[in-house]
This record gives structure tokens, sequence and C-alpha cells, in this order.
């Protein structure tokens, strides 16, 4: 708006040197993204626990997003030998201890290394493609990114909404350490959000 | 030796492995930005994925594959720019449309440790 007022008045000669010339407006950082309503998240969830049909690798990265906060990374590297049956519990990414799984997400992850055992491979990661099924490379990139359409809702927005709900209930120190995240990176989903109690109305009460 | 030759990099890319980019600072009205680039194989071809995010890294936090994307709705992988069918024409489309360095190519994941430096060039000459 500035930038638009000096524009204009330097344009009619109003004044000879726009100040504005050279300054970048920096808007405060952090998240922006969309999250989804609680309605969205239990349609998600039955859509990938229940019979819907969901393709497993559908239902793995999606539940891991949304309970997990799972990135798409991390599911694409996740091996076999992460897989711990005794303690169902999955190692993922740089996390530093072993994410234990409710018993929807093992349930899921069982699913999908019931599809997996249905194509003859070396390949030692969880999530096999056709592409990747004669080698030992994860999935793509392209793969994943495709792997939650016909869900209807993109990969970043189901795993911002489990992030920015767990970094606003929960101190963002103990979710980076059980995330594997920089704290820093926390911060991030921080933006905006002011503790009820700390508003002036919600103290009087 | 951090940086792929250009063999390397289509070797790589032939192998079915990832490799990036970082293509440095951007201003997008007038918002302060980074860009890079990833090259990912997969069975129907080569996609390029452009990723401009907000620099909010600190010279502890240099992961920019969290950092903010400056387009809200942008996936964590960055937006889908094209997919070529070959590995060649995908580094060639890379560097002719979006000035990528043949000769600054790096393996999957090592784009942060770009940042670093970018990082550190910019203090010592700002």
């Amino acid at each position: 708006m500035l930038r638009q007022f000096f524009g204009f008045a330097r344009q009619q000669h109003l004044i000879l040197i726009d100040p504005t010339r050279g300054l970048t407006a920096k808007e405060p950082g952090g998240f922006r993204g969309r999250t989804l309503t609680l309605d969205q998240q239990r349609e998600l969830f039955r859509r990938w626990t229940g019979n819907d049909h969901a393709h497993p690798h559908e239902a793995l990265f999606g539940i891991l997003a949304l309970l997990h906060g799972a990135s798409s990374a991390e599911v694409r590297m996740l091996q076999i030998t992460d897989i711990d049956p005794r303690t169902q519990t999955v190692r993922l990414g740089k996390r530093p201890h072993p994410v234990p799984l409710d018993p929807a997400s093992w349930t899921v992850l069982q699913r999908c290394l019931a599809h997996r055992e249905g194509w003859p491979t070396d390949n030692p990661h969880v999530m096999v493609a056709k592409g990747t099924k004669s080698g030992r490379t994860q999935a793509s990139t392209a793969y994943l990114s495709h792997a939650l359409d016909d869900c209807g809702y993109p990969p970043r927005m189901i795993r911002s909404t489990r992030l920015v709900d767990r970094v606003n209930t929960m101190d963002p120190k103990l979710v980076a350490a059980a995330f594997g995240m920089d704290p820093e990176a926390t911060l991030i989903y921080l933006a905006d959000h002011i503790d009820p109690g700390r508003l002036p109305d919600q103290q009087r009460n | 030796m951090r940086h792929l030759t250009p063999a390397f990099a289509l070797g790589a890319l032939q192998r079915g492995k990832q490799i990036e980019q970082f293509l440095g600072a951007i201003e997008t009205d007038g918002r302060p930005g980074l860009r890079w680039i990833a090259l990912s194989p997969s069975r129907t071809g080569v996609t390029i994925y452009l990723s401009e995010v907000e620099d909010v890294g600190t010279d502890t936090f240099l992961d920019i594959t969290e950092f903010p994307p400056l387009d809200p709705n942008e996936e964590t992988w960055g937006r889908e720019v094209a997919v070529l069918p070959t590995p060649e024409e995908a580094l060639h489309q890379a560097e002719y449309e979006l000035a990528a360095d043949p000769q600054r190519w790096v393996n999957d994941g090592v784009v942060c440790d770009e940042y670093q430096d970018f990082r550190a060039a910019r203090r010592s000459n700002p």
C-alpha cells in the first residue's frame, strides 16, 4: 500500500524520491498453510483404517502423516529392518527414538507389508513401487507425491495438521525431540498462535 | 568433493537416485526467499521440482526442507515444473530453464549443506 502511494506520488512529480524504493516488506515468517478440520481428520482416519479399499501405500503414508507427523521422506526411507514387531515400533527418519504405533497405525502397516509380500523383491523398503521392486532404492518423490491423490487432501496439509496441533498444545521442544525435528522448525508452527489464557477476555473469566 | 560432475549427476539419475541443486536467494513480491530444485527419476520419467521457501534459517537451523514455502499450499518437495522422459533432457531443461549450474548438482539431502555455505558466503560478503 505504502509502495503504491509513494509510486503514485513519484509519478505525479509530487516527490523527487520514492522513499520505499529498495525496501523489502518482510512478513512474519511462519506456517500459513491449511490444516484439516476434526471432521476431515475423522473421515480420513476411517478411510485408512476401515475397509474403504484405499491403496495400502496411501493408507500407510496417510496414517503416519496424520497421527505421527511423518514426512514423505520418512515414509519413503522406512525399511523392513526399521520395524520392531515385538514392541510394535518403527524407526522413522532421524527421530532419536523408535515411534510406538497405535493399534490402528500398526494394522495399516501390516496391510502394507502384506501387499508388499505379493511382490517378489529384495528391496529393503516398506513402500516398494513398480519402478523400484527390481532394485534397492526407495520409492521416488514423484511416486509419493501422488500417493494421497485419491484421498483428496495434500500431504503437507495432513502432516501440518498434526504438527500444528502438537506444537500448540505441547512444548515445541518436546515435539522437536519426539519428531526428530530441529527445535526452530517446530517454532514455525507456532506462528499467529496465542495461548487462550493470555487473552484479556479469557483472563477475566 | 560434494558436487557431482555432470557425468556423475547423469549416472545418479540413471540409477534412480534423486539429485538437487541450491539456486540461491530470490525475492517474490518483496519477500526474501530461497530457491532450489530437485530432479527425481521415476518409472514415468524425471520430474523437476522447484522449491521456493522463506529464508528462516539460523546458524543452527539449516534444514531448508522444513522452511515454510512462500506459497503456503506448496508441498515439501516443491512445485512440479516438468516431467521429462530421459535424465539427459531433465538436466538440459533444468540448466536451460532454471539456470541450474551443471557443476553444482549434489546428491539427495545435501542441499542443506549448500545452504550453509550460502549463509557463510553471504555473511563474509553481505
